[in-house]
């Protein structure tokens, strides 16, 4: 037989009793104690600002949200700018310039196919962006094993490879390891290992002496130097799979070209030598003819540049060239070329670097955005003075209503009645919105009035409702 | 001509509240006090069981707590915590991990009814009526606990919490006519689940 509908009321009352009864005892007295102190532990947690906490846990509101100040929508950008800041800045690495990213990506993609054995070719390398997030360091361990593998690989390379494909700046003909004279006397384009100038003490490489013999080559001029670099961060990418190779490069590229310098400004005087050692630069026929431009090798004196010097608009003649010397990469090895940027020579020009974009400085007529605010009256909120107000009180409400009390009561026209007032007051303090029902359209209109003269204390927070009523009679 | 100045009674005029609004937590634990037994009755009537409820009971608090400065005091405060209470267990309903809450409660938790007569004032059943308890407990909450988020709310205050069906649509947000459906409904699931289940161990006998 079916139960009936109070039946089934029974026995769920019933059954809702015994759980009531189930209730730990000593329950109740614990409970506020552990609310607060959850209370306590989820304010420090919104406090700390973690915006998974805040957002999944918003307060249940009836009113205008407490942290919603103002609705121009400058808020909202605001705080989206902000993010996108945070996140740029977070995904930022090192102090790499860009000439150094530029460098990293254009290598990545042939080192993946020399710097591996084969059966590592079918598997693909991450991209450079995933190289440059491993920035984190790992275990000791790991990157020891890295190191051994990439140098097991490179070793087997150059068993298997006879060429110059890891050798820079090598012809077919040189020799791998050449004496320090005979570099000295023949060519500075000698033959240099990666490992020979970076890391002089890895397993598979050449010894000492030729380590300084092919360093020294790697001073002797700056093409060679900058063609080192290349390879060296690929090799360091490739092995260790960090960013680390970066700073290398960095530290190298500098060290490299600083000691081209050094070595050319030392050697300059043997300049028979090294003009008859150095071949034209590959590069050159693309020059413009109007600014003589010399590889850092065999960099000419200040003077020796007249037409830069005396040019009245070094702009058209682009004095950066002067400055910068480019130098091709390897055509073999794909790379793209690698500018050095040399310091001030003396001839009064300062190197301007190409590459940069030119930020444009703000036109006569483009008003600036903190004015734009400004006139259209936005205040920020750090301008607000906090109030410590949250709410209105009772008090406060009877206080001020008390302060029109009078001019309400003269509203009474003849006809009795009971004035029900509804009021909003925003948080300024100021009356928002009244409504009055129960009386005649002419006491309703001037109690109306009466009301919306009020004024009362500002707090913060959304706005808050009341309920008034003034008995009108004689 | 005079006119008589009437104040209607203020719902925020508890000192506790206006307090508690200014960041007073002595005086929001007063309030936690006054409030918790009724906010955890609801709480355990629609979750089915302690943890749950003791769970949910707390974080209506918090979230009240936190919702303070915009409680304008146009409802009764409890009212508004109520429904807080309410909508918080809603939505641990529909958490899912809550659901088989009630489901599992008839044979794990039934062993001990009647354990702590000195809670909330019930009188302890004698060992026979106990045992008969039991079985019926199981076989409510197992019934209760089939029922969808919404219908079991919607009964549980009806039903349990007395409330009219104007305060449940209020409460719930919908029109007092689909409070009405929701608890026919309910109540329609509830006695054809009893009575299949009533008859079901007879001919399997």
């Amino acid at each position: 037989m079916p139960a009936s509908t109070d039946d089934i009321d029974d026995k769920l009352r019933a059954a809702m009793k015994v759980l009531d009864a189930e209730t730990p005892s000593g329950y109740f007295e614990v409970l506020p104690n552990r609310t607060l102190a959850r209370l306590e532990g989820s304010m420090q947690m919104t406090t700390s600002g973690t915006d998974s906490d805040s957002n999944s846990e918003l307060p249940i509101t009836n009113g205008t949200p407490e942290d919603r100040k103002e609705d121009s929508g400058l808020h909202d950008i605001r705080n989206l700018a902000a993010a996108s800041r945070s996140r740029m800045s977070s995904r930022r690495i090192g102090t790499s310039p860009p000439v150094d990213e530029d460098l990293l990506a254009s290598t990545s993609g042939s080192w993946k196919s020399i710097a591996l054995p084969e059966p590592a070719r079918m598997v693909s390398l991450p991209e450079l962006s995933e190289l440059l997030e491993l920035s984190a360091p790992t275990d000791l361990k790991a990157q020891q094993k890295a190191d051994k593998l990439a140098a097991k690989a490179e070793a087997k390379l150059r068993r298997s490879r006879p060429s110059g494909e890891m050798i820079v700046e090598m012809s077919a003909a040189t020799p791998v390891v050449q004496p320090v004279k005979a570099v000295a006397a023949s060519t500075v384009e000698a033959p240099l290992h990666i490992d020979d100038v970076i890391m002089p003490g890895t397993p598979g490489t050449s010894g000492s002496g030729t380590a300084k013999g092919t360093t020294t080559a790697a001073i002797g001029t700056a093409k060679g130097a900058a063609a080192i670099v290349t390879p060296m961060i690929g090799s360091r990418i490739a092995a260790k799979k960090s960013n680390r190779g970066a700073l290398y490069a960095m530290v190298g590229l500098g060290l490299a070209a600083a000691a081209g310098i050094a070595v050319y400004v030392g050697t300059r005087d043997d300049k028979t030598q090294v003009a008859t050692s150095t071949p034209p630069p590959a590069a050159e026929p693309s020059r413009p003819t109007a600014a003589p431009i010399v590889a850092p090798s065999v960099v000419e004196e200040p003077k020796e540049e007249p037409k830069v010097a005396v040019e009245p608009d070094p702009v058209p003649v682009e004095p950066t060239t002067a400055k910068t010397v480019k130098q091709p990469a390897k055509p073999t090895v794909g790379k793209k070329p690698v500018k050095i940027e040399v310091a001030d020579l003396g001839n009064g020009v300062k190197p301007v670097k190409k590459d940069e974009p030119k930020k444009e400085p703000p036109k006569e007529g483009d008003p600036d955005f903190e004015q734009l605010l400004k006139d259209s009256g936005y205040q920020k909120n750090s301008d607000k003075p906090k109030l410590e107000k949250k709410s209105l009180s009772g008090g406060d409400f009877k206080t001020g209503m008390a302060g029109v009390a009078g001019r309400a009561q003269g509203c009474y026209k003849g006809a009795q009645g009971t004035a029900s007032v509804k009021l909003t007051i925003a948080p300024s303090g100021a009356v928002s919105k009244v409504t009055v029902s129960g009386v005649g359209a002419a006491e309703a209109s001037c109690v109306e009035a009466a009301v919306r003269g009020a004024t009362f204390p500002a707090w913060e927070g959304g706005p808050q409702s009341f309920g008034y009523s003034y008995l009108l009679s004689e | 001509m005079l006119g008589h100045l009437i104040v209607r009674e203020m719902a925020d005029e508890d000192p506790d509240l206006d307090r508690a609004r200014e960041g007073d937590r002595d005086a929001f634990g007063r309030l936690v006090r006054r409030h918790q037994r009724r906010v955890y009755a609801a709480a355990l009537h629609i979750l089915g069981n302690h943890s749950d409820a003791d769970d949910v009971t707390q974080e209506s608090f918090v979230r009240a707590y936190r919702g303070l400065s915009s409680f304008d005091g146009r409802a009764d405060f409890f009212t508004w915590l109520y429904r807080i209470t309410v909508n918080t267990a809603l939505n641990a309903l529909r958490g899912g991990k809550r659901g088989a809450a009630l489901q599992q409660r008839g044979q794990t938790e039934s062993d001990h009814i009647g354990g702590r007569p000195e809670s909330l004032g019930q009188a302890a059943p004698d060992p026979a009526q106990k045992a008969q308890l039991t079985g019926e407990l199981a076989r409510v909450l197992d019934a209760v606990s089939q029922l969808s988020a919404p219908l079991r709310v919607t009964l549980v205050l009806a039903t349990i919490e007395e409330l009219p069906h104007k305060q449940i649509a209020e409460i719930l947000e919908i029109p007092e006519g689909t409070v009405a459906w929701r608890i026919n409904e309910a109540r329609r699931l509830l006695k054809l689940r009893l009575s299949t289940e009533t008859v079901q161990p007879a001919v399997a006998k």
